[in-house]
């Protein structure tokens, strides 16, 4: 196991002051899947994959094309209830337009209005009515695509394996870049061995070639959708032929994690902030605005309390 | 437990005819100790200790993380007190037990007189109604989100059907607690029900046999028989409902998807919030604690009215 064996973005989420604390498996990134049937009869194919957007309203007409073909929905986004999703989706439309968050212990948040709220305005658009769903939940997304009745899904990788378990004509992509700066947002499953008071030299080094030994093999984890963060495994061949994977594991070279701070990452009280005062935004219309200066005062008082860890 | 032993029947006794005033006393006491020690070992481990622990944490600045840990004094309890979130959950979650516990008494005694009016198949009945209450909290959550669902949910279906609008049961904030209730309901409503049951059917017949002769209907013997003679079984479960609701944590977590939301977050919510994702336990500790005096002092009041109620 080397430094270059891993993307940079991947290797460094694990490091601090230059050492290395954990390593990473995967990266399971938050892509959009398509059902290629009614891709072709919305006339959004080239060849064997979907175009790409030119602009964010191009990728409004598509789905709204989408929404024609399918009978049901265009695109299939749940949220309602689920900070993560609401997260996810967000944070990637927001760093796509070079929106930068902060979060200094200590200090105030830092959000760049402009780009936060065209993100919200933008997924406004999404699940409106004339082309998918205002207010589904993740099941609820989930079920109307795997049902064949709605042209695209916006979920993580990991969705993978129960999409192809229904049969359907599908394939992925990265969320296209709609505004300009290439990002996505993604987790990683890592591997962090505990401090110990009392270090048995040999265990350790066993344990070492064990998370080797899973990293090296970690092809077949592939096949549930994560994207190896062993570089060798996504470079070999037999990657390039596991599709739809290899058609979105260029992603891991722009990914984003949460902002580092000590409440964020997945399940965290951060995502569930957001949820509680962004969710009004895309259930009710709510002011965007209003809503992220809601959440960055709310992000201030955390900041504001001691460093719990 | 030593003192009772003396009276008992020399079965107990090692030798019968013998005075023996102290030997077998000890010997009965420690054969109680030994029963007593399995329960009393596991309610020291995950209750007495617990409780101590906790009162310690909640005067440090402990984290989950394993740092901090150092004594803070009243910090944390000043701080709770200034916050208005933890006012707010504590409030969410009276507003519950009120919400919850009338209904939860209103439908369980009318539904367990429904059925010991004699209706065919009451096995059935029964079973029907208290079965809900042998479930996980996990599975109720999962059924009510399902029916609950915007889109899919069986309720909103027959909502729309019949021609009334379809509602975002637990989306909205002016409707969620209420949808958690009823779920909440249909959950625990079986074990007041089966309190009931039993109550009732522990009513002597005679009372009735008496009543009709004297030439009693039905209604009259149900207001001058039958409810009197429940007041004590509605006491009872009117406690314990109060007690259970203020616990409500598990269908409000599950039900909501961990989002916290300002009209759902109930004080254990917070509570578990604070310690668990906020990883502060120092504080989610003094929280605790202040809930504990809400808690006992609702119990207070309870007794209170309970008590001038029974004299």
């Amino acid at each position: 196991m080397r430094r270059e064996d891993f993307g940079d973005r991947v290797w460094e989420s694990g490091t601090f002051d230059g050492d290395v604390y954990s390593i990473a498996l995967d990266s399971h990134p938050f892509i959009l899947f398509y059902n290629t049937d009614h891709a072709a009869a919305a006339g959004l194919m080239e060849g064997d994959r979907m175009r790409q957007p030119t602009s964010p309203d191009d990728f409004l007409d598509m789905v709204t094309a989408m929404k024609e073909a399918s009978g049901g929905s265009g695109l299939s986004y749940g949220y309602v209830n689920d900070g993560a999703q609401m997260w996810r989706l967000w944070y990637t439309l927001y760093l796509q337009q070079g929106g930068v968050m902060e979060l200094p212990i200590g200090g105030e948040a830092r959000i760049d209005d402009e780009p936060a709220v065209e993100a919200f305005r933008f997924i406004q658009q999404l699940v409106d009515p004339s082309r998918g769903v205002p207010n589904a939940d993740i099941q609820t997304a989930l079920a109307e695509f795997i049902s064949g009745d709605s042209g695209m899904l916006l979920s993580g990788v990991w969705e993978l394996p129960s999409l192809q378990a229904a049969g359907l004509p599908i394939d992925a992509m990265p969320i296209p870049n709609l505004y300009g700066t290439p990002a996505a947002y993604a987790d990683s499953h890592a591997f962090v061995l505990p401090h110990q008071n009392d270090v048995d030299e040999d265990a350790r080094r066993e344990v070492y070639r064990f998370v080797a030994e899973i990293l090296k093999d970690s092809f077949d984890w592939a096949g549930a959708g994560h994207v190896p963060a062993y570089l060798p495994v996504t470079e070999d061949p037999a990657y390039a032929d596991l599709l739809p994977q290899a058609n979105y594991a260029a992603v891991a070279e722009i990914i984003n994690y949460d902002p580092p701070a000590w409440f964020t990452g997945s399940g965290s009280d951060f995502q569930s902030l957001f949820a509680e005062n962004l969710q009004p935004v895309l259930l009710a219309g709510a002011d965007p605005q209003a809503g992220i200066d809601r959440f960055r005062a709310a992000l201030d008082e955390l900041l504001g309390k001691p460093n719990p860890v | 437990m030593t003192t009772t032993a003396t009276q008992r029947p020399p079965a107990t006794a090692p030798a019968p005819g013998k005075p023996a005033p102290r030997r077998p006393r000890r010997r009965d006491g420690l054969a109680g100790w030994g029963f007593f020690a399995p329960f009393g070992v596991l309610f020291a481990v995950f209750m007495l200790w617990p409780i101590g622990h906790g009162l310690y944490l909640s005067f440090t600045d402990q984290s989950l993380t394993g740092s901090g840990g150092d004594l803070v004094g009243f910090a944390n309890y000043l701080e709770a007190f200034a916050e208005a979130e933890m006012w707010q959950s504590i409030g969410n979650t009276l507003w519950f037990t009120l919400l919850s516990t009338v209904p939860l008494v209103l439908i369980a005694l009318v539904m367990a007189l429904l059925v010991e009016q004699g209706l065919p198949g009451k096995w059935l009945w029964r079973l029907a109604f208290f079965m809900p209450y042998l479930l996980a909290s996990t599975v109720v959550s999962l059924i009510w989100i399902w029916l609950f669902n915007p889109q899919l949910g069986a309720i909103n279906s027959v909502l729309t059907g019949i021609g009334l609008p379809a509602q975002p049961w637990l989306q909205d904030p002016s409707l969620s607690m209420v949808s958690i209730v009823i779920a909440t309901i249909w959950w625990t409503v079986g074990f007041n029900f089966l309190l009931y049951i039993a109550a009732i059917q522990g009513i002597p017949d005679q009372h009735y046999e008496a009543a009709s002769l004297d030439g009693a209907g039905k209604w009259r013997q149900l207001f001058s028989i039958t409810l009197p003679q429940l007041a004590p079984t509605t006491v009872v479960v009117v406690i314990l409902q109060v007690l259970a609701s203020l616990k409500v944590f598990d269908q409000i977590y599950q039900m909501m998807n961990q989002v916290v939301t300002p009209s759902t977050q109930s004080a254990i919510v917070y509570i578990f919030d604070s310690g668990f994702t906020g990883y502060r336990f120092g504080y989610a500790s003094a929280v605790s604690y202040i809930f504990f005096a809400v808690v006992l002092l609702v119990s207070l009041v309870q007794f209170r009215i309970t008590a001038r109620k029974g004299s």
